[in-house]
């Protein structure tokens, strides 16, 4: 299909730890997919062969191609990756005296951070994380500043000039400074931070970069500040140079736009942010703006958004068009305080394995994964254990000749054998029941985290709709979702490409947040403004800086006011977004907070009588830039045709029936395919049960509901 | 109502005394014998139910903790929800401090037993609330709310949660109140009351309960926190039983909980030995010096916990407190439903962590907490306010038992020696620097060192006893609540104990008070005994000791830039000794609240787990690296390790070498034969004459008179063990045994246990071998070696346990043992076997040859034993002032009489008899357990 006549806007990547993908959207809204090996030794060429391979199924070419490219994003998991291997910098820490062990003793809860139930009760499984920065270069200065801003104890000048002496004879590559209650009176760090500058030049490496962690990330609680500090000298600053290399190869291939990176908060920002750690997380976050995107387009409010991988469930929430955001969260077994789109990841995918436990004759989904390995189905991986992949292949739900797209021999009949030998027999099931009841109990599990979510915020499934994507995802979304009564469930047919679309859509967004500590006073309502403004003030400042270094204007920018709130003295808070005509107005703040509050933890549990405080604030500030637009096709009266048929077992069957299988690139818009059926893609497959139907709207998302009979 | 001879019961006491009877009767939940239908006929709906109860209870739990102001709550996790058959047996509970699955059990029972039925009624949308530890609960700090499960008019279930309050009114201020005499001084007390109806508390309960504690904000915050948990997991399993039908619903949890059990029982069955073993434990109470208690509580308290695990030849657990000694005027008493709760905590981060967790279980455990004892004191008066300090000590001795048992069957992941006791913890009260009244226990005392394994070191800092979930939450959050700044957080050296395989490292937190016109801190920790034991002749962790200074020149030191202590590192060079004041300095460590003010400095160290195997066999480089990491105090290298190390840090390998000969050799010359060192210590029991004389001092005395006069089947133990004549007995007063002996007079002595009891045996669950084995015999070697990577060991921990390990382990053994022509029967130390000599004799022997005589005599008696007694002898293994008090607390070292090598140390007060740890039932292990029965003894040569 060639048209010469695309002109291509929008240009995403999304490097994954094997495959880097190229999302290139055209001005009307089409899109292409191009893949190549990631190459993590320099990025740059996986990205260019990624891009070559898009432009090529368009018939362009980069210098062709690029010059009419408005907007470029970039997510990957180089920056993680550092982490994970422990390769990021050489780095120095100045801490207040007394915590040089602070990275030794961790907080407790890093020993059993992100295990599953059963891990986190039995303790001997839990360990520390390697310290990232050696103990010889953790530097205690004398000083402190109490909870409430007051100098207890004056800053020990000389300790900083011995201290910072010593990390440039360890050559570090830069240098952190985190003092305790240094978000309310920033004083110490910036004192420590000036003389270590001035002692820096003096030794001929001005240049050395100094993380002040009240600068980047002033936000309570001493530990996930100095993780996020830390971070971002270790395992940040070091990308910053690959990103930079990035931006090179793109605008040597004729380039105008600068390549942007999507961050935890669900925006991406310029590669010269100072707060870089904000993009640690980036490719599991472009799924969900994806969501975001595609949820405003489509002008639905609430959705629940779900991906499925080969090793984990991922669920994220989107509430009156917004993201939920967790402002500290845990990413690679790190406490941080950068606020983050808030993704519960469940350990279970389609790679996962399968067990049943010889004690309890109970079957256990996962935690571990074949990862690449496929499964017993495929000898060459040699993973011996049964995945969840397996049991889709013997169900028939998945084609074992047309495995991503039949580049892959799977072995049926070993894959029937080990589940029956693995799984069946000591259930005391036959070969399918059993097949059929393990998938039932892994997508009750998905079913359940996903409604738990829901529940949780205070609504009902009617309330919501539910975004299927990522490759595993549509071959199990009628599992997880039925009867669970969604408004809506929506599989888009570029589930398998989705992450890199997400990006695609990413707004050129800041976000800063400041804890602030504010009582609202009824006897002083001016003086509670007044606090607002300043520390209001202050962030928009922050924001209008960062996009002018973009060189976008104030007049460009959007903003949002966000307040966190609690009860005074709770230790929670929870996110209030402000009416951005008068952010500033108190009682439209309490009466948004009441209403988040009762809707989240039952009416019994208001407190207004402690009064309120406002813990602390943030500012997103955002920039449009070019998006995708969706596709639009006109809908078809005439009836699917499948392109063949083969037995699958369903639940509602419990027999293999025979089922027709339909090629997703012939469904047309308007066209509906009633279950029984399987429509597959070379990177997914789509199983509509008996008693389900989805009908493909003109935007070629499919749309999963009951059968109306 | 009509009057009657005999009260008409309600419909939950029929359920329950059905239930009760059908258990006794059948030995199983409900009476469910052979295969339960629900479960075989669809196992994965009964999985689908699980998973979803379990997950809205987590959710719940996830929910409510941010209602809270509590950071013990909100970051450290104190609090649980669970659900309850209408019966009140668990059915399945969150993460949390899981401590109190069974406590609320109890309540629940109590509610039902009291004929709260009828009045006050219980009704959709009632409200109950207990903290009443006689009734259901470890103490008055852990309070509970309790929600009961409706469909129309029926009563379905119960909810319950539990929290974990920062301050609870007691006549000291915080959670852990170690000033109580008496249950008048405990605080806050709701012994089990209805609190509110239609989902909402009742105003007199909130206000009344405000005025009960220095806290009110807490208190409120963290009731409602429990009470939206209950409501939110109460909505989503009503959503649970519409959706799946109450008749099933009811069916499945009463098959869960037998399931659970069955389960348990194939734990035990799959994974330990049937036999008997023993741990003693030992705490104390030094209340002798403290002038504000009246004078009957102005002792010294030693507590004796004589901890007897049985796993009888069906596979079921008992736990025996035998011989306990008696409960005190202080505030570490115990009621059995703080036993269950300690049990539980254990077993479910040890065998039972991989499976469902009710309280199935339960069932298949029972337990002897002798009536009278401090383990279950039966005494209305008595103060329950912080049990925790004789509890966490006394189940180090479970915790050994289970990992004798899992070292026999080849499950060296799981083995752990004794974690270390939670302290010293910092509570207090006053006035915060707010100005507010205020009162704070800082919970970073859920971070503690783990016990040594017998691949790796103990966890450092990062766990407790009483949640593996341990946290030490973010200093800048403690500060919000305490008028005191942190001076510095940092690892303490030699605090885990010494071994082959360390103890994990504590750690210690140094605090100035700043900002408040009063507050008073109280000292609570151990300083005269170890608490814990070590593993297969590694040390138990170091005491505690107490560093404050009140009236400083602090601020001098800062006026002039000079440096000032941010912590207290090594006792022997101690940084504190840089501030002048009034010192406390000592190992006196349990210390009623005294007033500090700006510029005092109070210390926190937090202890370590102890250590597993000979510290001399540890890798000198492992050594080296503790020096230089500073877990480990240089002088402790050498004395403890006999590790010689350069200028520069390095092992000096040929000097390593030469000083370990050497210790071997002192261990020989300052050893003698068990049997004759038993000698001379029973001459000096027999020195023990009127009013209290002889060489043992005041509590020891006292500890071995209450459980004597408390249990004549110890007593005789004792007696006939140092072999005394039958009418010695140490003559000193224990008037709190007389007390017991009138309270406990005439009662029923199962009513006293509480627990359901059965007489029926049953077979030993035998698991069908999976036939693909989830460790090799080359990954075993591996880990045995410790060349198994950790993320591997995690998975082996993590996975499943099959019936494969104990031959595949013990073939590895077998083929290591150095005399081929014996049979290893049972691996039972890291040097010792069970083995089948040439000749047929069943012996305990040693790697290095050693015969100790037949398996089932205690091989300590024919070891060689050195009896650490002084000061002297304990700073060649501890830092000065983080010793065992010898007055108190001695180690006993047994060595291998071949080549000396440290087998194990006992840690026990003077006098004590020498422990039998193990004592299999070899036979029917190998006969019922294996299905390979051993020939007769003897007739193989």
């Amino acid at each position: 299909m060639s048209n010469t006549a695309r002109q291509p806007e929008v240009i995403a990547y999304d490097a994954g730890g094997t495959m880097t993908d190229a999302f290139i959207v055209d001005g009307s809204g089409n899109f292409v997919v191009g893949k190549a090996q990631t190459t993590p030794d320099d990025e740059s060429r996986g990205l260019m062969e990624s891009t070559v391979d898009a432009l090529g199924q368009w018939d362009t070419d980069t210098s062709t191609a690029f010059p009419s490219i408005v907007s470029g994003v970039f997510s990957g998991t180089a920056m993680l990756n550092r982490l994970l291997e422990r390769k990021g910098a050489n780095v120095g820490c100045l801490v207040s005296g007394g915590l040089e062990d602070y990275l030794r003793l961790e907080r407790g809860l890093q020993t059993w951070l992100g295990m599953t139930y059963a891990d986190r009760l039995h303790v001997t499984t839990h360990y520390h994380n390697e310290p990232l920065v050696p103990r010889k270069q953790m530097h205690g200065i004398r000083g402190r500043i109490d909870v409430q801003g007051r100098e207890a104890i004056p800053l020990y000048e000389d300790d900083v000039r011995t201290a910072v002496e010593s990390l440039l004879e360890h050559e570090v590559d830069g240098i952190v400074i985190c003092f305790l209650q240094s978000f309310v009176n920033d004083s110490h760090e910036a004192l420590a931070a000036e003389i270590a500058r001035a002692i820096v030049t003096e030794a001929g490496r001005p240049e050395l970069p100094i993380f002040v962690s009240s600068e980047l990330y002033p936000l309570r609680g001493d530990f996930p500040r100095l993780n996020s500090t830390v971070i971002e000298a270790y395992a940040a600053e070091p990308s910053r140079h690959q990103f930079r290399r990035l931006q090179d190869a793109v605008a040597g291939a004729g380039a105008g736009f600068d390549l942007r990176i999507m961050a935890a908060h669900g925006g991406t920002i310029a590669i010269d942010s100072r707060e870089l750690a904000r993009t640690l997380v980036s490719g599991p976050i472009g799924g969900v703006v994806g969501a975001g995107h595609l949820a405003e387009a489509l002008d639905i409010n609430r959705v629940v958004c779900s991906d499925i991988g080969g090793t984990s469930f991922d669920l994220a929430l989107i509430n009156e068009g917004q993201l939920a955001i967790r402002q500290t969260p845990d990413i690679a077994r790190y406490l941080l305080n950068l606020p983050m789109v808030e993704i519960e990841s469940i350990g279970a995918g389609t790679g996962s394995s399968v067990r049943i436990d010889p004690a309890s004759s109970r079957p256990e989904i996962g935690p571990d994964s074949a990862g690449a390995s496929i499964g017993t189905a495929w000898p060459e991986g040699n993973f011996e254990t049964v995945t969840v992949t397996d049991l889709n292949l013997v169900l028939g739900r998945l084609n074992h000749e047309y495995f991503l797209g039949g580049t892959v021999q799977l072995d049926i009949e070993r894959a029937r054998a080990e589940v029956k030998r693995q799984v069946a027999d000591p259930l005391g099931l036959d070969l399918d029941k059993a097949a059929g009841g393990v998938v039932d109990l892994f997508e009750e599990q998905l079913r359940y985290a996903a409604l738990a979510r829901v529940l949780a915020k205070g609504y009902s499934p009617l309330d919501y709709s539910l975004f299927c994507y990522g490759g595993g995802g549509p071959l199990h979304v009628a599992g997880y979702t039925e009867g669970a009564g969604y408004a809506d469930v929506l599989v888009p047919t570029w589930a398998a490409g989705f992450s890199a679309y997400g990006c695609a859509c990413g707004d050129f967004s800041y976000r800063f947040d400041q804890t602030a500590g504010i009582a609202i006073s009824s006897e002083d309502p001016a003086g509670t403004t007044a606090k607002l403004d300043q520390v209001w003030g202050k962030l928009k400042e922050r924001a209008l800086g960062a996009f002018a270094s973009s060189g976008i204007g104030a007049d460009k920018v959007q903003l949002r006011y966000l307040a966190n709130m609690q009860y005074s003295g709770q230790l929670n808070d929870i996110e209030v977004t402000a009416n951005p005509d008068n952010p500033t107005d108190t009682s439209e703040l309490i009466s948004g907070f009441e209403d988040l509050y009762s809707r989240l933890y039952a009416s019994g549990a208001a407190s207004p009588e402690l009064g309120y405080t406002i813990t602390s604030l943030a500012l997103v500030g955002s920039a449009d830039v070019a998006k995708p637009v969706l596709p639009d096709e006109e809908e078809t009266d005439q009836p699917p045709e499948p392109k063949g048929e083969r037995p699958v077992w369903w639940t509602q069957t419990e027999v293999h029936v025979p089922t027709p299988v339909y090629e997703q690139d012939d469904v047309r818009a308007g066209q509906t395919i009633v279950g029984p059926a399987i429509i597959e893609a070379p990177a997914t497959t789509f199983a509509v049960p008996p008693g389900r139907q989805a009908r493909l709207d003109r935007h070629r998302i499919f749309h999963l509901s009951e059968t109306s009979d | 109502m009509a009057i009657t001879d005999q009260p008409a019961l309600t419909p939950l006491q029929q359920l329950l005394a059905e239930r009760e009877q059908q258990f006794s009767e059948t030995g199983s939940y409900a009476g469910l014998t052979g295969e339960l239908p629900f479960k075989r006929s669809d196992p994965i709906l009964f999985e689908k139910i699980f998973s979803r109860l379990r997950g809205g209870l987590v959710s719940a739990r996830e929910t409510a903790l941010n209602i809270s102001a509590s950071p013990i709550v909100k970051e450290l996790g104190e609090l649980a929800f669970a659900f309850y058959t209408p019966e009140g047996d668990s059915v399945a509970l969150s993460t949390g401090i899981i401590v109190h699955v069974h406590t609320m059990s109890d309540v629940i029972k109590h509610i039902i037993r009291e004929g709260f039925e009828e009045n006050p009624g219980v009704n959709p949308g009632d409200v109950f609330c207990n903290n009443d530890s006689m009734i259901g609960d470890v103490h008055n700090a852990d309070v509970q709310t309790i929600v009961p499960v409706f469909r129309g008019e029926k009563l379905v279930g119960w909810v319950a949660g539990v929290t974990h309050v920062i301050e609870i009114g007691a006549s000291t201020p915080g959670s852990l109140p170690l000033g109580p005499i008496s249950r008048f001084e405990d605080g806050l007390d709701i012994p089990c009351r209805k609190v509110g109806a239609n989902d909402e508390l009742f105003r007199d309960h909130t206000q009344g309960a405000a005025k009960g504690t220095r806290m009110p904000r807490y208190w409120m915050l963290d009731e409602r926190t429990r009470l939206a948990g209950c409501l939110i997991a109460r909505d989503q399993i009503e959503r649970l039983i519409d959706d799946i039908g109450e008749e099933p619903f009811g069916e499945f949890c009463r098959e869960v909980i037998e399931d659970g059990r069955r389960t348990f029982r194939t734990h035990l069955a799959t994974m330990t030995v049937p036999g008997r073993y023993r741990a003693p434990a030992f705490a104390e109470m030094t209340l002798g010096h403290e002038e504000r208690m009246p004078t009957h509580a102005r002792v010294d308290t030693l507590m004796h916990a004589p901890v007897e695990m049985r796993i009888t030849s069906d596979a079921r657990l008992e736990l025996d407190f035998e011989g306990a000694s008696s409960w005190g005027h202080h505030s570490a008493n115990c009621t059995p439903s703080g036993m269950q709760g300690a049990l539980w905590v254990l077993l479910t981060q040890t065998v039972l962590a991989n499976d469902k967790i009710n309280d199935g279980a339960y069932y298949a455990i029972s337990t002897n907490f002798p009536p009278g004892s401090w383990s279950n004191h039966q005494n209305p008066q008595a103060s329950t306010g912080s049990p925790w300090r004789f509890l966490i000590p006394s189940f180090t001795g479970l915790l050994k038992g289970l990992s004798t048992g899992l070292f026999a069957r080849g499950f060296l992941e799981e083995v752990l020696a004794p974690y270390a006791m939670s302290a010293n913890t910092f509570q207090g009260g006053g006035i915060d620097q707010y100005g507010n009244q205020a009162s704070v226990t800082n919970f970073a005392m859920s971070c503690v060192g783990g016990g040594g394994k017998p691949f790796a070191d103990g966890l450092d800092y990062a766990a407790a006893m009483f949640n593996p979930q341990g946290d030490m939450g973010d200093l800048e959050t403690w500060e919000i609540n305490e008028p005191f700044v942190f001076l510095g957080a940092a690892v303490k050296a030699s605090t885990g104990g010494p071994g082959r395989f360390r103890g994990g490292s504590g750690w210690e937190s140094l605090r100035l008070c700043w900002g408040t016109p009063f507050f008073e801190v109280q000292n609570m920790g151990n300083g005269a005994v170890t608490m814990q034991s070590g593993l297969w002749g590694g040390y138990p962790g170091a005491t505690g000791y107490r560093h404050n200074i009140r009236g400083t020149d602090f601020f001098d030191l800062v006026a002039e830039r000079a440096p000032y202590p941010v912590v207290d590192g090594n006792t022997e060079e101690s940084a504190m000794l840089l501030v002048s004041g009034e010192r406390d300095f000592d190992q006196r460590t349990l210390t009623m609240p005294e007033a500090m003010a700006e510029g005092d400095l109070a210390l926190s160290p937090f202890r370590g787990g102890s250590g597993l195997g000979d510290p001399i066999e540890r890798d000198p480089q492992s050594v080296a690296d503790d020096v230089e990491g500073g877990y480990v105090i240089p002088r402790l290298a050498d004395s403890v390790h006999g590790v010689v190390l350069n200028d520069d840090g390095g092992v000096d390998e040929a000097a390593t070498e030469a000083r370990r000969a050497e210790i071997r050799s002192s261990r020989e010359s300052k050893s003698q034969l068990t049997t004759d060192w038993m000698k001379s210590e029973r001459e000096r029991i027999l020195e023990h004459g009127a009013d209290a004389s002889g060489p043992f001092e005041v509590q020891v005395q006292r500890m071995y008179a209450e459980s004597m006069r408390l249990s004549e089947q110890w007593a005789g133990e004792f007696l006939s063990f140092w072999d005394l004549p039958e009418e010695f007995v140490f003559q000193i007063p224990t008037p709190t045994v007389d007390v017991s002996r009138k309270l406990i007079a005439g009662r029923d002595p199962h009513e006293l246990q509480r627990q359901p009891r059965t007489e029926v045996r049953e077979e030993v669950p035998r698991p069908a071998p999976s036939g693909d084995p989830a460790v090799t015999t080359e990954t075993l070697e591996a880990l045995i070696d410790g060349k198994l990577p950790d993320h591997q060991i995690r998975q082996i921990q993590g996975g499943r346990k099959d019936i494969e390990r104990f031959a595949i382990n013990l073939e590895i053994v077998q083929r290591r043992w150095p005399f081929p022509e014996d049979r290893v029967l049972l691996p039972i130390g890291l040097h010792l076997c069970i083995v089948e000599l040439p000749d047929g004799r069943r012996v305990t022997k040693s790697d290095s040859g050693f015969v100790f005589g037949d398996y089932r005599e205690n091989w300590k008696l024919t070891a060689r034993v050195r009896v650490r007694g002084s000061f002297e002898e304990m700073y060649e293994i501890y830092p000065e002032k983080m010793s065992p008090n010898p007055g108190w607390n001695v180690l006993r070292e047994y060595y291998d009489p071949i080549n000396f090598t440290l087998l194990d140390v006992e840690s026990v007060p003077p006098g004590y008899p020498v422990v039998h740890d193990f004592l299999p039932d070899l036979e029917g292990f190998y006969r019922d357990w294996l299905g390979q029965p051993l020939a007769d003894e003897g007739s193989v040569g």
